[in-house]
């Protein structure tokens, strides 16, 4: 009883005080209360301590859906750990969760919907009642659709931000909901095609990698930014597998792998070819492996390259309609003729140049040999700086095997020639027989991982509600014209899914509205016209805030809290701003309305799986039938029109990568005149203290980090720089401003910063001043479209002020 | 108003205004001085082990008188005992200043740890505290036989001198975890520095009775005295020497810490002390000619008392700097502005600088000093 | 007799800091302050590396109170307050603390933080543990090896948190236990050796 007295001492009333006086409002906002103003009236209730716990999941951005037992005690958040979990895997908290027993209370938090009165960019709001704001978006949107057309009016969700329950409100509106990522598929783009992929995750799971003799890291910070997947690592590597890790800085992963390769940013590419090249000139590759499941002994034209086959009836997969499939032909050495691949008992030549109804062919690995002659372990070397002996020991390494690629959305994945190493990658695995089977594979592992997927249940919109298909990604749109007239974004997606801040910020400016729905007062909040605040993830009005699937489970967002502040959780958001519109009765009556419809599901997986189960288990049930935690083996038959490995890409003959072919990066190139200028290669990437800008306002994740840019020491001397200064970071495109500090880590010739803090935090300055948005025309052929090369950046650093 | 009024009025107004800041300390924390977790003690504590040193000159001239029948200075006894007294009382008021949970402060004597050199410290303290008061009684006692008595007292008077001096060396030479601190010799080192300071700053308080006519000295004890002192800056130095060599012969880890004082952000105070605080005043005092000129033989007096101080600088905050483990982010601050915003709260290596509430605290007690000694002089001291 | 310890294992430790904050909640822990925290060691930059580019190393030492077997903390502590428990857990009684801070220049280890000010709190509460006494400013803090959770059979928060299971916790004096066969295992080192302090918390490297 002792200790419980003395807890209440600890917070009186004057504890509050002090806390209201330190805490500043939101610049601009003189209406805002503090968050100490706000907490204070709460405490008039000086009850008995009383503490409930409740369910949630977490850092669905990471992907690492933590899964969360929380504390409340006096109506607050108090501590944050895992669920208690006989699945060790999934018995995870991060520093980022924890940091949210402040991070929701915090400075950076909305706190009411506030509708500018100033200049746009100015950040001068007023607070105005969540109704007015219902009412503006309401005329807003109708305005502008019914002046230029439904599709006029573009509604796009952040993972932070729009979260929990699917969002209706553009298919309800039938506005744009957002087109191609235009990130994180670059790899992907062009490693998908040759195993029939949908996505650009890996088939199997991170849990396979006990079973890799040698996995290789590239571009994968994975004990940063995947941190919940850091066992399996680690647990791999106690099981014998080698790390290989591919990074041009010496990142926290490349530090506790077993070997690290500090490649030159960009060049990735190069060290795979390189390796494909080492590894044919070298015979590692299984003849019989090339002739069963991949597309090598398949007949191109020798001229055009055109795959050689005959054409067959087939129904198309998706529309049932009827379609005609090519079945590619191979050379039977023994009938010496041309056949089609599937033809039983055929004996197909890897190898040779034939001549086929009059034309010249030859076998696409014939063609790979040529198109591999100049990409030498001593091209390599100088393209990439790593050692030949290196990457020959490395690529033998792989070819041997069981070997795993694992790719993350970083470093090349965010520079122009990305599907090149994606392609180089498929091309590597499927010369070397590193995909299919157990311990083998390619892909992104690092997140999300789970072999098992539930088909959930949806609310049912009226016939023909649907959103309006979007012409262009984001990072079109705020280059090129286009039909969107007002935007409504849940989380601050113009600061972060577009580079080069000052055609963005144009672009928002020629919008006739623009509102942002967000938890934290992110640096885009000061150009838009209306800012609504949004409940964090412990936040909601009703007793459930959002039912998923993921890591194999069905999750379940129980209350934690009631909304802080006046925050509406993004399902109220719309719901009101659909009410506004005469149209709320579309929407669930609530949060458990909505979780049920999602929770009727025909999927056996999810069989029994109910909101009182959910509530029974403490919000996670593990989807039925999913025990073993390797699934399926991936195997050979794939999704690819010949259901083999397909590595040569016929669709992309006129871009000059049927085979992967070597391309400098769009602007770090080594002999780029701009360097002359410009001479740093600068890479942001995801640190473990940021989910993209999320976490930049947590009081205690910045006591441990704060936002700076790292060079090597040996750049800073020749610009008369030293650790700690002022710098400001600047290019052709503008510049930002932030701290210097010098770190052995960072390659000479490259500056590394971690992505998206806030513009408060950088004097008002974004990042996304300086990098590149210069697409790559290939990109629209590709699957996912182009991608921002974010890191294909090259800038120059001075002294702040100089 | 005589001068001495204005004295007396100067200095209790700055110590009022001490008391004042030092309430504000009490109510805000030791926040509102300059240290923190990396540098967790400062001006105050340099100051306890500063005055300690000095109270030690006077006793320890005063009991020698007895004790080794060297009868002239049985003449200087009296305001040797009473400069004595001020001082240990001022180096009490800095341990007690220095107190996060003074109110607490009882749990030493209700549950003492007999380990813990503080706790040592706190006992010869008040051991020594208890004997300055029976010798001043006794010296200044009319009763008969108090003489007598006074030559009993001396003989305990002088071990508790000298070991009062070694547990204030103790509280930081037996400290493993710093290096610059952990040394066998650093016990007689704060004797003999206690001694140079302490009739240093007794050859000071002389000359100041002297001038105010409120006690005389014959000149041929004020330069037998300045002899003396000659002789504990020699041993000091030696001392010193001993040690240096010790830290730098191995060229190991001492030796960082030597390079530390040499050359880091207290090495001025280091230099000052072996230029100032020893050679120059060992040069002038070495001298008999010198040790006949007051002026001289104040100003190196003056330089020794400056030179001890500087040297409890140098010695306490200099094991602070380097932390045993280093690494970034560091070590956490507490302080205020560590508590304020975001990546303040590291700090590579210690750091302190003295805020102005310690200042004026220390010169408030130094003000409470003075004035103490001046009124212990003008009712103890045999009126001429 | 019981030794309760950790054991750390500095390979898998990442240096993602989950134990600093996790800590941090559970204790209350105040603003500018933690028990436990993560230094990368020997560089002036979090995330530095030793060497020369690229011939780099890197060691995350997650670094709290050492639970020392001959703690100098408590050896020097005039009024008991910092004491050896039963179980071997070095830890501080508030209302016994001075506020001296011998204890912190004793510390070889700088694990131990002292509330200078009246603890300041962000989030204008108290978090973490309702077990955890609060503190006032004047006392002396630091890692408790989460007594309040060990006392009732529960890991502390940050063995309980670590997102790569580096941290072992458990009895020395058990010869079976995780901790004991996992140092026996790894050989592994303590801390500052020389210094005699016998720390508890060990450091390996599987």
């Amino acid at each position: 009883m002792a200790q419980a007295n003395e807890w209440h001492r600890g917070i009186s009333r004057r504890g509050f005080l002090k806390g209201a006086a330190g805490v500043a409002g939101l610049a601009g906002v003189g209406a805002m209360a503090t968050t100490g103003e706000w907490l204070a009236p709460a405490q008039a209730d000086e009850g008995a301590a009383s503490e409930r716990t409740a369910f949630t999941y977490h850092n669905e951005h990471c992907l690492c859906n933590c899964m969360l037992k929380c504390t409340v005690r006096d109506g607050r958040l108090s501590v944050i750990e895992p669920r208690p979990n006989e699945d060790n895997r999934f018995h995870n908290v991060c520093l980022k969760g924890i940091s949210e027993i402040q991070h929701i209370y915090g400075d950076a938090r909305l706190q009411s919907p506030m509708k500018r009165v100033g200049e746009r960019g100015s950040g001068e709001f007023e607070a105005i009642a969540w109704d007015e704001a219902f009412q503006m978006i309401a005329d807003e949107f109708k305005k502008c659709q019914d002046s230029y057309g439904k599709d006029s009016l573009w509604i796009q969700y952040s993972t932070e931000a729009s979260q929990r329950f699917t969002p209706l409100l553009a298919p309800l509106l039938g506005a744009q909901a957002g087109g191609m990522n235009g990130y994180d598929m670059g790899q992907g783009n062009g490693q998908g095609q040759a195993f029939g992929w949908d996505g650009m995750f890996a088939k199997n799971t991170i849990w396979e990698w006990p079973q890799a003799k040698t996995v290789l890291l590239v571009n994968c910070n994975m004990l940063e930014t995947g941190m919940m997947w850091s066992r399996a690592f680690f647990d791999a590597q106690k099981a014998g597998t080698k790390m290989i890790c591919f990074d041009p800085r010496f990142s926290a992963t490349a530090s506790k792998s077993d070997e690290w390769v500090n490649l030159k940013p960009g060049t990735d590419p190069a060290m795979f070819l390189a390796f494909a090249k080492h590894i044919v000139d070298n015979e590692l590759y299984s003849v019989d492996h090339l002739l069963a499941h991949t597309s090598f002994p398949f007949l191109i034209d020798a001229q055009t390259g055109e795959v050689l086959g005959e054409m067959r009836d087939s129904v198309d997969a998706t529309t049932g309609e009827p379609t005609q499939v090519k079945a590619p032909y191979v050379w039977d050495e023994e009938a010496g003729r041309a056949v089609p691949f599937d033809t039983e008992g055929v004996h197909a030549a890897l190898e040779g140049s034939f001549e086929v109804d009059g034309r010249a062919c030859v076998t696409e690995f014939t063609r790979l040999k040529e198109d591999l002659a100049e990409y030498t372990l001593e091209w390599a070397e100088g393209v990439t700086g790593v050692a030949a002996d290196t990457i020959a020991r490395i690529a033998e390494e792989y070819a041997e095997g069981p070997s795993v690629i694992c790719n993350g959305v970083g470093g090349v994945d965010k520079i122009g020639n990305n599907d090149v190493a994606g392609h180089a990658y498929a091309l590597c695995a499927s010369l070397t027989d590193n995909y299919g089977k157990r311990g083998t594979g390619c892909g992104i592992y690092a997140y999300h991982v789970t072999p098992y997927n539930a088909m959930m249940g949806a609310w049912p919109l009226p016939e023909g509600a649907g959103a309006a298909p979007s012409p262009m990604g984001f990072y079109d749109m705020v280059q090129k014209a286009d039909n969107v007239h007002a935007a409504m974004f849940f989380g601050d997606i113009p600061t972060q899914k577009a580079a080069n801040w000052a055609k963005t910020r144009e672009w928002l400016e020629s919008l006739d509205f623009v509102c942002v729905a967000d938890i934290y007062q992110s640096s885009v909040c000061d150009y838009v016209d209306l800012v609504l605040p949004v409940c964090s993830k412990f936040e909601c009005q009703d007793e459930v805030g959002g039912v998923k699937n993921a890591n194999g489970y069905i999750l379940q967002n129980q209350k934690i809290l009631d909304p802080l502040f006046e925050a509406k959780s993004d399902f109220y958001i719309e719901k009101g701003i659909a009410d506004a519109m005469g149209m709320g009765n579309l929407y669930p009556e609530n949060g458990e309305e909505f979780a049920r419809a999602l929770l009727t599901s025909e999927d056996p997986q999810m069989a029994g799986i109910t909101l009182e189960k959910l509530f029974e288990e403490d919000g996670a049930v593990k989807l039925v039938g999913t025990e073993d935690p390797l699934g399926p083996e991936v195997g050979y038959e794939l999704a690819t029109p010949s259901g083999r490995q397909e590595p040569y890409y016929e669709n992309m003959i006129e871009w000059g990568q049927a085979f992967p072919q070597w391309e400098e990066p769009n602007e770090i190139y080594a002999d780029n005149p701009l360097r002359d200028k410009y001479p740093l290669a600068f890479t942001q990437s995801r640190s473990r203290f940021r989910v993209h800008s999320t976490y930049s306002g947590a009081a205690w994740i910045q006591q441990l980090y704060e936002p700076h840019i790292e060079l090597n020491p040996v750049e800073a001397s020749s610009r008369g720089l030293a650790d700690g200064d002022q710098v400001e970071v600047f290019n052709d495109r503008g510049s930002f401003t932030t701290k210097l500090r010098l770190n052995e880590a960072i390659q000479p010739g490259t500056a590394y910063m971690a992505e998206s803090t806030y513009a408060s935090q950088l004097g008002g300055t974004l990042m996304q001043s300086v990098s590149n948005d210069q697409l790559n025309e290939r990109g629209y052929a590709l699957p996912y479209g182009p991608m921002i090369p974010f890191n294909d950046t090259l800038i120059e650093i001075k002294k702040a002020g100089e | 108003m005589s001068k001495a009024k204005i004295a007396y009025g100067v200095l209790g107004v700055v110590t009022l205004i001490g008391i004042a800041t030092w309430i504000y300390q009490l109510m805000g924390g030791l926040g509102v001085t300059g240290m923190n977790n990396s540098n967790s003690w400062g001006l105050y504590i340099i100051c306890f082990m500063f005055m300690v040193g000095l109270s030690a000159g006077g006793l320890i001239v005063a009991s020698s008188a007895s004790v080794f029948h060297v009868t002239e200075y049985k003449k200087v006894a009296l305001p040797a005992v009473i400069l004595s007294t001020v001082c240990i009382c001022m180096a009490g008021m800095f341990v007690l200043i220095d107190l996060g949970g003074i109110q607490r402060v009882w749990r030493i004597i209700t549950g003492p740890n007999p380990a813990s050199p503080l706790f040592w410290d706190i006992c010869i303290i008040t051991c020594y505290l208890i004997i300055n008061i029976v010798y001043l009684y006794f010296m200044t006692s009319k009763k008969p036989g108090a003489q007598d008595k006074v030559a009993i007292v001396s003989r305990f008077a002088l071990p508790v001198a000298i070991l009062v001096h070694s547990v204030t060396a103790w509280i930081f030479g037996l400290q493993i975890a710093k290096e610059g601190w952990y040394s066998a010799i650093m016990a007689p080192i704060f004797v003999a520095s206690a001694m140079d300071s302490g009739l240093a700053m007794l050859l000071i308080a002389l000359a100041a009775l002297r001038r105010a006519g409120v006690f005389e000295v014959e000149q041929k004890l004020f330069s037998s005295l300045a002899g003396l002192l000659a002789t504990c800056i020699a041993v000091d130095a030696y001392f010193i020497g001993c040690e240096v060599l010790t830290m730098a012969y191995p060229g190991a880890e001492g030796a960082q810490t030597l390079a530390l004082m040499t050359s880091g952000p207290t090495a001025p105070f280091f230099w000052f002390e072996i230029v100032c605080g020893l050679a120059i005043p060992f040069c002038i005092l070495v001298f008999s000619r010198n040790r006949q000129k007051t002026g001289l033989v104040l100003f190196a007096s003056a330089l020794v008392v400056l030179g001890v101080f500087c040297k409890r600088c140098w010695l306490l905050l200099t094991s602070f700097f380097e932390p045993n483990i280093s690494g970034a982010n560091g070590i956490t601050l507490g302080t205020q502005a560590a508590q304020q915003s975001g990546a303040n709260i590291w700090t590579l290596t210690g750091t302190y600088a003295p805020t102005w509430p310690e200042i004026v605290i220390v010169i408030a007690v130094f003000a409470l000093g003075v004035l103490a000694f001046m009124v212990m002089c003008s009712k103890l001291l045999p009126k001429r | 007799m019981t030794k309760l310890a950790i054991a750390i294992d500095l390979h898998r430790c990442i240096g993602c800091n989950t134990c600093a904050l996790a800590c941090k909640m559970q204790n209350n822990v105040p603003d500018g302050m933690l028990w436990n925290r993560v230094l990368t060691e020997n560089c002036d930059i979090y995330d530095g590396a030793e060497g020369i580019y690229p011939n780099l190393t890197r060691t995350y030492l997650p670094l709290a109170c050492q639970h020392c077997e001959n703690a100098a903390c408590q050896r020097v502590c005039p009024t008991g307050a910092t004491y050896k428990d039963d179980k071997g857990r070095i830890e501080i009684d508030y209302d016994k603390c001075i506020g001296c801070r011998m204890c912190m220049a004793a510390c070889p280890y700088n694990a131990r933080v002292f509330n200078w000010n009246e603890p300041v709190r962000s989030t204008g509460f108290n978090y973490g543990d309702a077990r955890v006494p609060v503190r006032h400013k004047g006392v002396m803090e630091k890692c408790t090896l989460c007594k309040e959770r060990t006392d009732a059979g529960e890991e502390p928060r940050c063995v309980q948190c670590c997102p790569t299971d580096a941290r072992i916790f458990g009895d020395l004096d058990d010869p079976n236990s995780e901790i004991s066969v996992a140092i026996r295992e790894h050989g592994g080192y303590v801390l500052l050796e020389e210094k005699g302090t016998k720390p508890q918390v060990h450091y390996f490297e599987s």
